[in-house]
């Protein structure tokens, strides 16, 4: 056999093996109920969100197509996000599996674009890639309501599952795998584009936001940005190499380790919720049916091993016999799902109405405009007042050297004889500016004083000096001025020099 | 065996959509071409911003009383914490229809104007006082600068559009250097009538 025949061999094995579609069963279970913390509380104001008598912000409008899709009235809209929910959860729990998982993905990614201020995201545009893919797939043929209604095969072998899981071809569950790794990938390439992302500047300032969720680890770890470079590179490097190392081997058990614990760390440092957990999803299509089957092995040791777990089996054991089997219940199901969707999209628009979003039918009349205090009115209405000085600058910090041009080893007393950093980190945009520094003793004195011109694009402008034998032992200030004017202070401590009688 | 080739067929599709996504990212070139590249390209958190910026919507009453338009007077929805939806909107797709909203669906006083505003400040500035107080020697002084974005009339026809803050901020950096604005206005060709008049003319002349 040729190389390119056995290639050829080897890549229809990896995309046509029939394997049991455990990975995407779990992805088909959970993505809905991830999803549902983000559209419940979309839910009652979706006639503002996604209907013409709200206020869209269609996606399409920021790539110059002004509102390419079309909008309906506030009723329709309900009609059609009460059939989304419900999809959502026929989805998950494997009922008419395939038609839900499309119902969810044009839903979905209808209601995303038409809301690009508070809907669409990238895990949105995420979630329409795996609904895509769910629907592509035999997700639905296990662990579901379609399998419990199916004609299933009974195993004969009383060490082998009561039935006999259904197998499909393994490519849905690649594309799920090859998408997540283009992903990371595209957001590894993100970073590089991004220079200002290995200064740890921009990581600074994500952290440092109030957009999202609370994230007071973040704030934390605003405050060490060498950490923040260290992290970044990894976190590059990580995103690259996924697309080469997360397939089967022992690579495996460190990349995606890594992936849990790097989205955990952004939900913690930078507030992010729902993407983290839509990553997991994802992470399920890695699984596949000798992890299941290790898995499977494992919790029946456990299950041996104590009793509490052996009675709640047992009893999950009854329940599964009370269901029993039931295919001739699977087309009047499938009736039910068609006839399910009308009526849950008129209670949809029932309850929507009765929810009175605009309260507009609420007995004291229509709500009155809140007035702004006239202070505050004419404040916001002046015209804008010239940037100061101190908000052209982050903080001033001072050390001994720099790692990544950053200071290290972030200090406020220093011996005699020791060179000093002091790195003022700009904010930008900044103007062309002169940074001066000026050492003052406790009596005010000048005692060294250091000038560097920072140009607008930098982040950062280091002053350097000496700690020398005649800054005698005790506090100091460092100001530091820009064309005469006082911009920040930082006190500081001089020590006498190491091996003096003093330094004791 | 059409089950096997449709299958190919989709496989193939896809990973080269997934590729020419990654390829329009890595060489830039035509990534906002089409809304649907916002599903090939994984660009995220790219534009961030050194200042945190909210933005008001408000109108001119007839009395002179501003009135707030967004967030409206109803529940606010806040979809990532506890800052509601108008702030989040960056390209200022929204706040009209915010505006417009608003003024339909509430009793009020005649109209006469819409204004759209940004609120920004520094970001250093959302540390906690304790954070501050470990890395600064000085108080926190916070002020946020109002930028007035755009101006409506009630009906939502737009009078007046200036990019935002931070884009004034940038290009004030460039217009500080007083050479570069000497070398701007110095050696520029003039135009007894430019092409642009000479063809509006010509279609004048048409008419």
């Amino acid at each position: 056999m040729s190389d390119l025949e056995n290639a050829i061999r080897r890549v229809q094995k990896f995309f046509f093996d029939e394997e049991v579609p455990f990975g995407l069963a779990l992805c088909r279970i959970c993505l809905p109920l991830v999803l549902m913390g983000m559209v419940l509380p979309r839910w009652s104001v979706c006639r503002e969100l996604y209907s013409a008598d709200g206020a869209t912000g269609q996606l399409s409008v920021g790539f110059g197509y002004i509102d390419m899709l079309p909008e309906f009235s506030g009723t329709v809209v309900a009609a059609l996000y009460a059939v989304l929910m419900f999809a959502m959860v026929t989805l998950s729990i494997g009922f008419c599996s395939r038609i839900s998982a499309l119902i969810v993905c044009v839903l979905m990614t209808y209601f995303s674009m038409l809301d690009c201020v508070s809907t669409m995201t990238k895990y949105t545009a995420i979630v329409t890639h795996l609904t895509f893919i769910l629907f592509l797939s035999e997700a639905g043929s296990i662990w579901s309501v379609d399998a419990w209604l199916a004609n299933r095969k009974r195993n004969i072998d009383p060490t082998q599952p009561r039935f006999t899981y259904p197998k499909s071809a393994a490519w849905p569950r690649r594309l799920m795998q090859f998408f997540i790794a283009a992903v990371y990938f595209g957001a590894g390439i993100t970073k590089i584009h991004t220079p200002s992302f290995f200064t740890g500047d921009q990581l600074q300032y994500w952290m440092l936001t109030n957009l999202n969720y609370q994230h007071r680890l973040g704030e934390l770890l605003s405050g060490y940005p060498i950490l923040l470079v260290a992290f970044g590179y990894i976190v590059v490097v990580w995103e690259l190499a996924f697309v080469f190392c997360s397939w089967k081997s022992s690579w495996r058990f460190i990349m995606l380790p890594v992936g849990v614990l790097f989205h955990f760390m952004t939900t913690l440092t930078l507030g992010l919720l729902m993407f983290p957990m839509v990553c997991y999803c994802t992470y399920m299509s890695f699984i596949d049916e000798e992890d299941i089957q290790k898995f499977s092995a494992w919790v029946r040791r456990q299950i041996r091993h104590f009793s509490g777990l052996k009675f709640a089996y047992s009893k999950l054991i009854e329940f599964r016999d009370f269901l029993g089997d039931r295919p001739q219940w699977q087309t009047p199901a499938r009736l039910a799902f068609a006839v399910a969707i009308p009526v849950v999209a008129m209670a949809g628009i029932q309850i929507e109405y009765q929810m009175d979003n605009y309260g507009e039918r609420r007995p004291e009349g229509r709500h009155q405009l809140v007035a702004i205090e006239p202070e505050r009115a004419r404040m916001m209405l002046a015209p804008v007042q010239p940037q100061r000085d101190i908000d052209k600058f982050f903080a001033v910090d001072m050390g001994t050297f720099l790692a990544s041009d950053i200071v290290a080893n972030r200090r406020t007393s220093f011996r005699q004889g020791e060179r000093v950093i002091a790195q003022c980190s700009l904010t930008p945009p900044h103007e062309d500016m002169v940074v001066e520094c000026k050492i003052r003793d406790s009596e005010n004195r000048i005692v060294e004083k250091r000038l560097e011109i920072a140009t607008r694009e930098m982040l950062r402008v280091n002053l350097r000096f000496q700690i020398t034998d005649e800054m005698r032992p005790g506090e100091y200030y460092m100001n530091i001025e820009t064309a005469g004017r006082h911009v920040l202070k930082k006190k500081f401590t001089v020590l006498p020099k190491y091996g003096t009688v003093a330094s004791r | 065996m059409m089950k096997r080739w449709f299958s190919s067929a989709l496989i193939g599709v896809y990973l080269t959509a997934l590729s020419a996504g990654l390829v329009s990212q890595t060489m830039n070139f035509g990534s906002a071409s089409h809304p649907i590249m916002y599903f090939f390209v994984w660009d995220m958190f790219c534009g961030w911003s050194s200042h945190e910026i909210r933005y008001h919507v408000i109108g001119e009453g007839e009395s002179g009383t501003y009135y707030e338009l967004a967030p409206g007077p109803w529940k606010q929805f806040m979809p990532y914490g506890d800052i509601p939806r108008s702030h989040y909107d960056v390209l200022g797709n929204a706040h009209r229809k915010m505006a417009l909203v608003a003024l339909a669906r509430t009793e009020h006083e005649p109209i006469h104007r819409v204004v759209i505003l940004e609120e920004v400040w520094p970001k250093k500035y959302n540390m906690s006082d304790r954070s501050w107080a470990n890395r600064f020697d000085e108080p926190k002084d916070r002020i946020s600068y109002f930028w007035q974005r755009s101006e409506m009339t009630e009906d939502g026809r737009v009078i007046s559009v200036v990019p935002d803050y931070l884009s004034y901020l940038q290009t004030k950096t460039v217009a500080d250097n007083p050479r570069l604005i000497q070398d701007l206005n110095r050696g520029r060709d003039h135009y007894v009538i430019s092409p642009y008049q000479r063809y509006t003319s010509d279609e004048m002349s048409n008419d």
